[in-house]
């Protein structure tokens, strides 16, 4: 359970920075084919693998985002572009042939499609770093208090008083070593 | 996350290490994009699902005489001799301009309506050889000459005998007769290349490699060399794209128009079709022997096609294209580009403008670019984008139009 779970960590810190690849790739690809459209870059069977392969990511990555609870709206707006951009490839994957990849609106999907995804992705990168760093900071707290530390977070536990618990709040998160510093410090001043 | 005995967990990593990270993921996608899309060559069959009905050449009446139905020529020791018949032409043209007088070789031609048919070639063998000096055959000659093929259209472009005739431009032979110029065109320089062929499988085409798929290219002069080419163009390297028809020596390869195609037919005819004009099935019954697919049409039923869009079109680069004249007569067109000084190169429309000033009744536009490229007796006869000389500094093609005497 426990690899699992790490596994879990590790897709989701993973997953946004391919997607982030996937969307500069699908830019790339538009901004040639612009320029050299003779090379198929939005329209070879590579491509098409490619871009089945890159919603599928987008999929799983909305998925992270709403079981994370994380932009949950801005995933689900996201999902809809990506729909919207793999219709046609499925239907080119359907009647098996390229063609229904030319089209004006695809080209216009593909560039919309990679826009948002970088967006997407650098806003969960961004706040997917910022909650390991709070998770970080928290568990740091958390193991550096001794293990027989009782809560006192509460100050309605009748738990017997100790030097540590008669501290201020703010200084619970502190380490035991500061706290002792400053109860002596409030003793001298008293 | 801490474990159970209290250690610190590692943070996120700082943005310093996750930058070059996501640049190194990015570059390693894209390499492997490449690889699978540039790099891997995919063999392909031709395209039989559709069952298509292949045109039959046996009963072709406009094919080429079978061992079993010509007589038997007499050969005769060749001797070497110079040859000075051909004239070369170094004539110069505005793009506003037609092309000049002299230089009318390859626009001299009657610009006849596609579809227009030629007359059935009689049954007269041509057997030549292609010789590597300028030779010409010291035993009596026929004085009339022979009338088969596209030869009762042009008596005086072939050999009359088995004598070839070979200059620094120009090849002439029973079979085959083509004449390169170069001209000067929108600050750019064009070689055009005036072919005369008796029978259709004169005109032939290759793939790198001789074989049909995808990432397959080869080296021009070493394909040219192993085919024989008299005078040789690149076509549509179709080898990086999944689109186009793709149809050589009557057999269908693909079949995913995509935009306009061009056909040659059996009896010598050439016609291009728009996107959704073009039916595989109906035109393999008509006959159809090759098909061009980069595109786009530059000249049709004798209206030079203008107004091309795209960056691609407007762009001056060096170009290729076919155009034809009537059955038997055909233009290659070579223009160089991307090298100021020299040739800039010419757009789509400029392109077409020159076909037209050559008088063709249709004309297609293949590959250009680093593509372009024309070979004249195995060696190449333009100066490609980026070539310094050598063969190796070409750009490997995925096929090739070319002529070439038939033998056998």
């Amino acid at each position: 359970m426990k690899a699992l779970k790490t596994i879990w960590r590790g897709i989701c810190a993973f997953l946004p920075h391919l997607l982030l690849t996937y969307g500069l790739m699908l830019l790339t690809f538009f901004v040639i084919n612009i320029f050299n459209e003779p090379m198929g870059f939005l329209n070879s069977h590579v491509s098409r693998v490619f871009e089945i392969e890159y919603f599928a990511a987008a999929v799983l990555m909305t998925a992270i985002a709403i079981i994370e609870n994380r932009l949950c709206v801005t995933a689900f707006v996201y999902l809809c572009v990506a729909c919207a951009f793999i219709l046609p490839v499925f239907r080119a994957v359907r009647v098996d042939s390229p063609l229904p990849l030319d089209t004006v609106y695809f080209r216009v999907m593909s560039l919309v499609f990679s826009l948002a995804t970088i967006a997407f992705a650098v806003a969960q990168i961004v706040l997917g770093r910022a909650d390991a760093k709070k998770r970080y900071e928290a568990e740091n707290a958390e193991a550096s208090e001794p293990e027989t530390a009782p809560e006192t977070s509460e100050p309605e536990t009748p738990a017997p008083k100790t030097e540590t618990e008669s501290e201020p709040e703010s200084s619970e998160e502190q380490p035991p070593s500061i706290r002792e510093d400053e109860s002596k410090k409030a003793a001298r001043r008293r | 996350m801490s474990d159970s005995k209290g250690t610190r967990r590692k943070g996120p990593l700082p943005l310093y290490v996750v930058i070059p990270l996501d640049v190194l993921l990015f570059a390693a996608c894209l390499l492997t994009f490449a690889y699978f899309h540039h790099v891997r060559p995919q063999v392909l069959k031709p395209d039989i699902s559709a069952e298509h009905p292949v045109f039959d050449p046996e009963n072709n009446p406009y094919a080429r005489p079978t061992a079993t139905e010509t007589s038997t020529l007499t050969t005769a020791a060749e001797t070497t001799a110079t040859f000075s018949d051909t004239q070369t032409f170094e004539g110069s043209m505005s793009g506003e301009q037609t092309v000049l007088s002299g230089g009318t070789a390859a626009g001299s031609g009657t610009s006849r309506q596609s579809g227009e048919t030629p007359n059935p070639p009689a049954a007269v063998p041509s057997s030549s050889a292609i010789a590597t000096t300028a030779t010409t055959t010291a035993a009596p000659q026929p004085t009339e000459p022979d009338l088969s093929g596209w030869g009762a259209n042009f008596p005086d472009k072939f050999s009359y005998g088995d004598e070839i005739v070979q200059t620094d431009n120009s090849y002439r032979s029973h079979d085959i007769n083509v004449t390169i110029q170069k001209l000067s065109y929108c600050d750019s320089v064009a070689y055009v290349a005036d072919l005369y062929i008796r029978y259709l499988d004169n005109f032939s085409s290759a793939f790198a490699q001789d074989t049909f798929g995808r990432s397959i290219y080869e080296n021009a002069v070493p394909m040219a060399q192993r085919h024989n080419m008299i005078i040789a163009v690149n076509g549509d390297y179709f080898a990086t794209r999944d689109t186009g028809v793709i149809v050589r020596n009557y057999v269908a390869y693909r079949n995913v128009p995509k935009d306009d195609v061009g056909a040659l037919y059996y009896d010598g005819t050439f016609r291009s079709f728009g996107r959704d004009e073009f039916d595989l099935d109906t035109e393999m019954r008509n006959g159809l022997y090759q098909s061009m697919s980069f595109a786009p049409a530059l000249v049709k039923n004798g209206t030079v096609l203008s107004g091309f869009r795209g960056s691609v079109a407007q762009q001056l680069a060096p170009r290729t294209g076919f155009g034809y004249y009537e059955p038997g007569h055909y233009a290659l067109v070579v223009v160089d580009g991307r090298q100021p000084g020299y040739s800039v190169g010419i757009t789509i429309d400029q392109f077409a403008e020159l076909f037209g000033q050559l008088g063709c009744a249709e004309a297609f536009n293949l590959d250009g670019g680093q593509s372009s490229q024309m070979l004249f007796m195995g060696q190449v006869y333009n100066v490609p984008d980026k070539y310094n000389g050598s063969a190796a500094s070409l750009r490997e093609l995925s096929d090739m139009f070319y002529a070439a005497e038939v033998t056998g």
